[in-house]
C-alpha cells in the first residue's frame, strides 16, 4: 500500500468554477471567468472543456487507442510463455507451487486436484528482441520490437462486471469516470467537430455492465464516451429525421439560429445561450465530419488488406482499427475498441474450449492489430499514439472442464506500443505457471498511471473534486511502470 | 419605530457586524490574530501532510499534530518553528525557497497569502487554540431577520422586501453596496413558477387564470394552487430520487429487475404531495419498520436502505455486504446530513471532524439489517391498480382451477394420485392426446404470464428490517479493509454533531417487536431539531432548486471542502423555521417562492457582476437550463400527448436497437404507445441503460448520490433534440394540435402560448409566416405534391424548431 496523498491541493477559483457545476454549464463557466477572455465560437477558436489543453508533463503520445479484449484473454496462451506449465502439465497446483494455497476460481471452489494445463499453442521468437509470442498472434509477433509487454498486471476482481469497471475506471464499483473521460478532462480534444472520446463495440453486443464502462461518472457528460457504430450511421441520431433533406434541415437550423439570436438580444452576455447555439452548429458539422472520419471506402486496397478488411473473419475488427487510425489522424483523443461482445464464447471468456475460443478471437484481431501498428508506424503516427492491449483479467493455468480456463485476476499480460513506450521488451513476470504475478507486480492502477504519463498527465495531480474528495483515476496514486517508458 | 422593532435592531447589531465580517470584502487586517485551527491547520493538512504525516514523515518530519510540529524534523534535528520569529523559522524558509528544496516539493509554491498567514501566525507566537465546534457543527443559534438597513436604501429598495427572507438578502446586498433586482413580469413569473414547481409549462387556460387575475395576491394564490397540484410531487420527488440514487435494477453484470422498487418512487411522490413532515419522512426511511409498522408507507420507505447497487454475481459475499453498508452510510450522510464521510472509511477525515471511529459507529446502526419483501399491512394503491391486481388474481384462480382439473383427470387415468407435472406432461405427449396437451400448455402459459404481470403490483414492498433483537455491534476496519478489523465499536453518532463528544446511542428495544431499536435511535437523532445538519441541509436543497444554486453551493458537503454560506443567518433562520412550521416543506417552498428574492428578474448588473459574478449573493434570479425530465415532459405537455396517469410500475419509452446493443444484458420492456407518453419520472430506471435522452442531458448515474445535475451543453444533445425520433413525433402531434385552430395567425399565436408561454410579437409572426412559406416552397420544389402534406410538414418543422429554441429549454 503506498502512502501517496489523495487529498489534493486546495483548489483555485477556476477549479471550483469548473468543478462545482453551479447550475451553469462548465462550458459557460469557463467563459465567464473574468481573467480568461475566451471567444465562444467553436469552429474557429475552440474553447470550453473540450478545447485542447497542454499536457502537465512533456509527452510524446497525443492519442490513445485502447484495444479491449473483453472476456479476458489467457496470458499463458498468448504472450506469456510458461515452460513451467509444460513441466507441470496434468499435475496439481500444489505440485508446482507448494505455497499457492487453495485455488479460488469464479466457477466455484476448485479442489486441489484440478490439473494444470499447458498451453495447446506453440510459442516462437520474433524480431530482434526475440520476444516469444504464441501461434495465436503471428502478425502481432512481427511487431514485437515496437511492443512493450507487461506480464505482471493484476487486478482485484474475478468477476466480469467489476473487473471491467476496474480496467476502465479504476474502481470495481460502478460510477467512477472512465479512463477516456479522465484523459479528455485533462487534455481536451484536438478536433472540435468530433467527440474527443470514441468507443467502438463488437457487433455481437456491448460488454457486461454496459454504458458505465465509458461513462463520465460524476464528471459532466462532456467527458463521456460516444459510441461509434461500425455500420450504418456512426453516432446515435446523427442523421436528420426521416425524409429531411439537407436543404430543409439547414433552413430549419437558420430559422432556429434567428430565433435564438433574437432571444439573446435581451439577455446579453449569457454565454450558456451562446454555447448552445454553437452546439447546434457543431452537431451540424458533426453530421458531415463523423461519417467522413469513419468512411474507409477511400482507403487504398493495400491499406484495407493490411487491416484484413478483405477477409470475412478479420473484416469487422479491421474496420474498427482502420477507423481508429482515421480518428487519430483527425485529432480524436481517446479511442476504445472492443473485441468480444455479449456473453460466453462471443467474448474471450474461454471457460469450455480455450482452443476454439481463442483461435476465433485471435484470428479475428491478430492481422488488424498488426496492420494498425504497421500503418501507424509508416505514417509517423505511432510516436504520437499510444496503443494499449488488455482484457479485464487473465485466465487460470489450471484447466476448467479439461479444455477451458477460468477467470484469473491474479495476473494478466497487457501490452503497450507507441508514444512514450520503449518497445521490444517484456517487463515483469508471472509465477512459474502463470497463476499469479512473479517479478515486478503492477496493479491495474499502475497501468493507469503509466498510460496517463504517456499522454503527459500526472495521475496524482489530475484530480476532480467530488463528494468532498479530490478523486483520481488511480485513487491514491499508482506506481509508474518506469521500465516501460522510453 | 415600535419598541419591539427597536429592540430587535439593537439585538441585531452584532449580527450585522458578523454579516459584514463574512461579506465579500476580503481586506487583510495585519493586526488580526491568526487561529491555528481555522487558518493554519487546513493549510498544513491540504498542502503538506500528504508527505509529512505520522506514517511517512518525510525527512523525519510530521506536522500532523501541533506536538509533532513543535518537535520539528528528526533528520536535521532542527525546530522548524521559532515562535515569534517567522524569519528564523526554517518552515518559512522551505516555503519561500530560501531553504532548498523548496516545499511543497515538485509542486508550485504556496500562494503568497497562505505563506503570509503562516508567518503572521508564527509572529504572533505560533499559538495553538482549542478545537472549536465551528460552523456547521454547532446547532443553529437563534436568529431574528434583520430590520431594514438604516442607510443606503433607495425608494425602490425600501419597498422591495416582501418577507423575512428578503430582509436577510437586502441587508447583505446593501452592506456590499448592491441593489436587488426588481420583480419579473407576471408572464415571466408564470412560466418560471410552473416549470419550477410542477415541471411543465402552463396551458393557455392556466396562464389566463393567473394573468387575468388582477387581485393583489394573484401570485400567492398561484403558488398555493401549484403546491397543491399533484404534479408538484412528480416534479420534486425526482430531486429526492437523485439524492438516494434511485433505480429499479441491481446494476452490475446481470442488472436484474427489482420488480417493486417503483413503490418507493410513488411513496416519495405521495409524501411530498401530502406535505408529510420532513422529520417523519426521514424517520420512516431509516426506521419505518420499527416506528410505524401498521403504516404501509413506512415499510415502503425503508426501501431507502436497499436502493444502492447490488452485485448479484459477487464472488465475495462478505465484501458485497460491506459495500452495501458503506453505500448506505455514505448516502445517508451526504444526502441527509450534508457530510461527506466516505474519506473516514479508511482514515480520519483530513478536512472535517469525522474520525474513522465515527464512520464505523454510524455504520454500526445498519449491520443487523436484512432485506425483506414485506406484505403491506394496508392498501396504498390507486383503485385502478387494485382492480387490475384483483382481475389478475381472479384469472390466476380460474386458470389454476382448470389446470387442477386436467391434473386430476390425468392422475386418474394414470392411476397415480401423486403424479407430478412432469409425469403429467409426459403422459400428454402421446399424439392421441394432442388437444388435451395443447390445452394444458395454453393454460400453464397463461398462468405464467398472469403471474409475471401480477408480481410487480402485488401489495408487497422491498423493505428492510433487523435480523433480530440483538443490538448491532461493529468494528473499525483498518484502511477500510474487511480483512483487518480494528477496535470494536457500538452504534453511535458522529461526535462533531453531538457537541463534540463520542457517545454511544441509547438503544431501547421495542418489547413487542423482533428488532433491536437501533435504527429508531438513529432516526430520532437525525430527524431532530437539535441535529445541526438535517434542517440546514434540506432547506438549502430547496433553495438550490428554486435558484439553481444553494445558499451553500456544495449542498452535500457542508464541511471544510465545501463552500461557506454567504448567508449563514438566513440559512440558520430557515433551518429553525422548518421545525417551527411542523417540518412542512411546503411552508418552506412558500416562503421562498413568495419572496421578492425569488421573484427577481434575471438581471444584468455590471456593478454586481464585477463584485459577485457567480451571483452568490442572489442579487438576481438565475437563468436555469431545464433538466432532461422537464424538457421531455414539457414537449409532451405542449404537443398535447402527455398521459398524466400517476403511479405504478415503470414504463418503457421506445429505445432504438442500436442503443440496446450497447450492453450485454439489457432487458428493455415494451409499453403501449399511450403509456410511453407518461411523465419521465415514471420511466423504468435501469442502471445499465438510462433513457438516452435523459443520459445526454446530464441525468443521474443512479449509482452515486446526485446532489446537483450538471448542465452541460454538448453537440449530442443537439443531435438528440434535432434529429431524434421523439422530437419529430411530438412536433407532428403539436402541429396536429394547432391544426384545429382557425387561421395561420391564430395557430402561430397558440404555438407560442403553448411552447413559450407568451404571445408572439408582430415581428415574430411575420418571421414565422415567412419561414412557413419558405419551407412549403422548398417541399414543393423537392417533389412533395400533396398540398395537405406540404402544409402539415411545414407546420411540423416550425413546431420542431420551437422545441429546440433556447427559450424552450431555459427558464428566466
Amino acid at each position: 500500500m503506498n502512502d501517496k496523498p489523495h487529498f489534493g491541493p486546495a483548489y483555485s477559483r477556476r477549479d471550483f468554477l469548473l468543478r462545482a457545476g453551479t447550475g451553469f454549464g462548465g462550458l459557460a463557466l469557463t467563459a465567464m471567468m473574468a481573467d480568461e477572455a475566451l471567444a465562444t465560437n467553436f469552429g474557429t477558436a475552440p474553447t470550453g472543456p473540450m478545447a485542447p489543453k497542454p499536457p502537465m508533463i512533456p509527452a510524446k503520445a497525443k492519442s490513445v487507442i485502447f484495444l479491449f479484449m473483453y472476456g479476458g484473454p489467457s496470458q499463458v496462451d498468448t504472450f506469456d510463455p510458461k515452460p513451467g506449465l509444460v513441466k507441470y502439465d496434468g499435475k496439481t497446483m500444489k505440485a508446482a507451487l507448494p505455497n499457492a494455497g487453495e485455488v479460488k476460481t469464479f466457477g466455484g471452489a476448485q479442489s486441489g486436484s484440478v490439473p494444470l494445463m499447458k498451453s495447446p499453442f506453440a510459442f516462437r521468437k520474433y524480431g530482434k528482441s526475440g520476444i516469444e509470442v504464441s501461434d495465436l498472434f503471428p502478425h502481432v509477433g512481427q511487431c514485437v520490437d515496437d511492443i512493450c509487454f507487461v506480464r505482471s498486471i493484476y487486478g482485484d476482481s474475478n468477476n466480469h462486471a467489476p473487473a471491467l469497471f476496474e480496467m476502465n475506471t479504476g474502481a470495481i464499483l460502478q460510477g467512477a469516470p472512465s479512463m477516456g473521460s479522465w484523459v479528455t478532462y485533462g487534455l481536451g480534444s484536438e478536433n472540435q467537430n468530433l467527440p474527443g472520446f470514441v468507443v467502438m463495440l463488437d457487433s455481437r453486443g456491448g460488454p457486461i455492465g454496459g454504458a458505465p464502462n465509458w461513462a463520465s461518472g460524476y464528471m459532466p457528460a462532456t467527458y463521456q464516451g460516444t459510441v461509434f457504430r461500425t455500420a450504418g450511421t456512426a453516432i446515435l441520431d446523427l442523421k436528420p429525421g426521416k425524409g429531411v433533406s439537407d436543404a430543409s434541415q439547414r433552413s430549419d437550423l437558420d430559422f432556429l439560429g434567428n430565433l435564438n439570436k433574437e432571444h439573446m438580444k435581451s439577455r446579453p452576455g449569457d454565454t450558456d445561450l451562446e454555447a448552445r447555439i454553437s452546439a447546434y452548429e457543431l452537431a451540424y458539422r458533426m453530421q458531415m465530419a463523423a461519417p467522413e472520419a469513419v468512411d474507409v471506402s477511400k482507403e487504398t486496397e493495400e491499406v484495407k488488406a493490411l487491416y484484413g478488411l478483405d477477409k470475412p473473419e478479420t473484416a469487422e475488427f479491421g474496420r474498427k482499427c482502420l477507423m481508429a487510425r482515421r480518428l487519430v489522424e483527425r485529432g480524436v483523443r481517446f479511442i476504445q475498441l472492443y473485441s468480444g461482445g455479449g456473453h460466453g464464447d462471443d467474448t474471450w471468456d474461454a471457460h469450455g474450449d480455450i482452443v476454439g475460443n481463442h483461435k476465433k478471437h485471435a484470428g479475428s484481431t491478430d492481422k488488424p492489430i498488426a496492420g494498425l501498428l504497421m500503418d501507424l508506424k509508416r505514417r509517423g503516427l505511432l510516436d504520437s499514439t499510444l496503443v494499449v492491449w488488455a482484457g479485464e483479467f487473465g485466465r487460470m493455468p489450471i484447466s476448467q472442464g479439461g479444455s477451458g480456463r477460468d477467470h484469473n485476476p491474479g495476473v494478466q499480460t497487457v501490452w503497450m506500443a507507441g508514444g512514450g513506450v520503449r518497445g521490444g521488451q517484456a517487463i515483469g513476470s508471472s509465477d512459474e505457471v502463470g497463476y499469479k504475478t512473479g517479478e515486478d507486480p503492477y496493479h491495474i492502477r499502475d497501468l493507469h498511471a503509466t498510460i496517463l504519463r504517456c499522454v503527459g498527465l500526472d495521475d496524482i495531480r489530475l484530480t476532480y473534486l467530488f463528494n468532498g474528495r479530490f478523486q483520481r483515476l488511480t485513487v491514491n496514486g499508482g506506481n509508474l511502470i518506469k521500465k516501460a517508458l522510453a | 419605530m415600535s419598541e419591539k422593532r427597536f429592540r430587535s435592531l439593537i439585538y441585531l447589531i452584532p449580527l450585522a457586524a458578523l454579516l459584514l465580517a463574512s461579506s465579500l470584502a476580503t481586506s487583510s487586517d495585519a493586526a488580526k490574530s491568526v487561529s491555528y485551527r481555522e487558518s493554519i491547520e487546513p493549510i498544513f493538512k491540504s498542502e503538506c501532510s500528504g508527505c509529512h504525516n505520522k506514517a511517512s514523515a518525510s525527512g523525519g518530519f510530521s506536522l500532523e499534530t501541533p506536538e509533532l510540529l513543535r518537535k520539528g524534523g528528526v533528520k536535521f534535528g532542527e525546530k522548524v518553528i521559532i515562535p515569534g520569529k517567522p524569519a528564523q523559522s526554517i518552515l518559512v524558509g522551505y516555503l519561500r525557497g530560501t531553504h532548498q528544496p523548496r516545499m511543497p516539493i515538485g509542486l508550485p509554491p504556496l500562494p503568497e497569502n497562505k505563506i503570509r498567514l503562516i508567518e503572521d501566525w508564527i509572529a504572533q507566537g505560533a499559538k495553538v487554540d482549542e478545537v472549536k465546534l465551528g460552523w456547521p457543527y454547532a446547532p443553529p443559534a437563534p436568529v431574528t431577520p434583520p430590520a431594514l438597513p438604516r442607510t443606503g436604501l433607495t425608494d425602490f429598495t425600501k419597498k422591495w422586501a416582501r418577507n423575512d427572507v428578503d430582509r436577510f438578502i437586502l441587508a447583505k446586498l446593501n452592506a456590499n453596496g448592491l441593489q436587488p433586482a426588481p420583480s419579473a413580469s407576471k408572464g415571466v413569473l408564470l412560466r418560471r413558477v410552473y416549470l419550477d414547481v410542477v415541471g411543465t409549462p402552463p396551458t393557455p387556460e392556466e396562464a389566463d387564470a393567473f394573468l387575468l387575475d388582477k387581485s393583489p395576491d394573484a401570485y400567492e394564490k398561484l403558488v398555493n394552487r401549484l403546491l397543491d397540484d399533484p404534479r408538484y410531487g412528480e416534479r420534486w420527488a425526482r430531486h429526492w430520487l437523485d439524492l438516494v440514487r434511485y433505480a429499479e435494477t441491481h446494476g452490475f453484470e446481470a442488472d436484474n429487475i427489482r420488480p417493486r422498487a417503483w413503490r418507493y418512487r410513488d411513496y416519495v411522490i405521495r409524501a411530498l404531495n401530502s406535505d408529510k413532515p420532513y422529520d417523519r419522512f426521514l424517520k420512516e426511511q431509516i426506521a419505518g419498520d420499527e416506528l410505524y409498522p401498521q403504516d404501509s408507507d413506512a415499510w415502503i420507505a425503508t426501501g431507502f436502505l436497499r436502493l444502492g447497487a447490488y452485485d448479484e454475481l459477487a464472488t465475495d459475499p462478505p465484501q458485497r455486504r460491506q459495500d452495501i453498508l458503506n453505500d448506505a452510510t455514505d448516502t445517508l450522510s451526504s444526502a441527509v446530513l450534508g457530510m461527506t464521510v466516505g474519506c473516514a472509511r479508511c482514515h480520519d477525515h483530513k478536512y472535517d471532524r469525522i474520525s474513522q471511529r465515527d464512520y464505523y459507529r454510524l455504520q454500526a446502526f445498519f449491520v443487523n439489517t436484512k432485506w425483506v419483501d414485506q406484505k403491506l399491512p394496508v392498501e396504498v394503491d390507486a383503485a385502478s391498480l387494485i382492480q387490475k391486481r384483483n382481475t389478475l388474481k381472479d384469472q390466476t384462480q380460474k386458470l389454476n382451477l382448470a389446470i387442477d382439473q386436467i391434473r386430476s383427470d390425468v392422475r386418474k387415468a394414470l392411476g397415480k394420485n401423486d403424479a407430478d407435472d412432469d409425469a403429467i406432461d409426459k403422459w400428454l405427449q402421446d399424439a392421441s392426446r394432442k388437444d388435451k396437451k395443447a390445452e394444458w400448455d395454453r393454460l400453464r402459459g397463461e398462468e405464467g404470464d398472469t403471474q409475471r404481470q401480477l408480481r410487480p403490483i402485488e401489495a408487497t414492498a422491498e423493505t428492510v428490517t433487523d435480523t433480530g433483537k440483538e443490538v448491532p455491534s461493529h468494528h473499525v476496519l483498518l484502511r477500510g479493509n474487511l480483512a483487518t478489523p480494528g477496535d470494536p465499536v457500538q452504534p453511535g453518532f458522529i461526535a462533531a454533531l453531538s457537541e463534540g463528544r463520542e457517545k454511544d446511542a441509547v438503544i431501547t428495544a421495542f418489547p413487542d417487536k423482533p428488532t433491536s431499536g437501533a435504527r429508531t435511535a438513529l432516526a430520532n437523532w437525525v430527524a431532530s431539531p437539535k441535529n445541526p445538519m438535517t434542517a440546514r441541509v434540506i432547506v438549502n436543497r430547496l433553495w438550490q432548486h428554486h435558484f439553481g444554486n444553494g445558499l451553500v453551493s456544495t449542498a452535500s458537503d457542508f464541511g471544510r471542502n465545501g463552500e461557506k454560506p454567504r448567508y449563514p443567518g438566513l440559512l440558520d433562520w430557515m433551518a429553525q423555521e422548518l421545525p417551527r412550521h411542523g417540518w412542512s416543506l411546503k411552508a418552506m417552498h412558500r416562503l421562498i417562492l413568495n419572496s421578492a428574492t425569488y421573484r427577481q428578474i434575471v438581471a444584468v448588473n455590471p456593478k454586481a457582476e464585477k463584485l459577485d459574478l457567480q451571483n452568490r449573493l442572489f442579487w438576481r434570479q438565475n437563468r436555469q437550463r431545464l433538466e432532461a425530465e422537464a424538457i421531455r415532459d414539457g414537449m409532451l405537455a405542449v404537443s398535447g400527448g402527455l398521459n398524466d396517469q400517476r403511479g405504478g410500475p415503470g414504463i418503457y419509452p421506445a429505445v432504438s436497437d442500436e442503443v440496446l446493443a450497447t450492453g450485454s444484458t439489457h432487458k428493455w420492456g415494451s409499453s403501449p404507445e399511450d403509456q410511453q407518453r407518461r411523465r419521465t419520472i415514471y420511466v423504468f430506471q435501469r442502471r445499465s441503460l438510462p433513457l438516452p435522452m435523459v443520459e445526454v442531458f446530464d441525468g443521474p448515474d443512479m449509482v452515486n448520490s446526485c446532489t446537483r445535475r450538471n448542465a452541460t451543453t454538448i453537440a449530442p444533445q443537439a443531435l438528440t433534440m434535432f434529429n431524434g425520433d421523439f422530437g419529430w413525433s411530438e412536433a407532428r402531434r403539436f402541429a396536429e394540435r394547432l391544426a384545429t385552430e382557425g387561421n395561420s395567425d391564430s395557430r402561430i399565436e397558440k404555438a407560442y402560448r403553448l411552447a413559450l408561454v407568451r404571445r408572439p410579437t408582430p415581428e415574430e409572426k411575420k418571421q414565422v409566416a415567412a419561414f412557413l412559406e419558405k419551407k412549403k416552397t422548398l417541399h414543393l420544389r423537392e417533389g412533395m405534391t400533396d398540398p395537405k402534406k406540404v402544409e402539415f410538414t411545414a407546420w411540423t418543422e416550425f413546431c420542431h424548431v420551437l422545441f429546440n429554441t433556447n427559450e424552450f429549454v431555459y427558464v428566466d
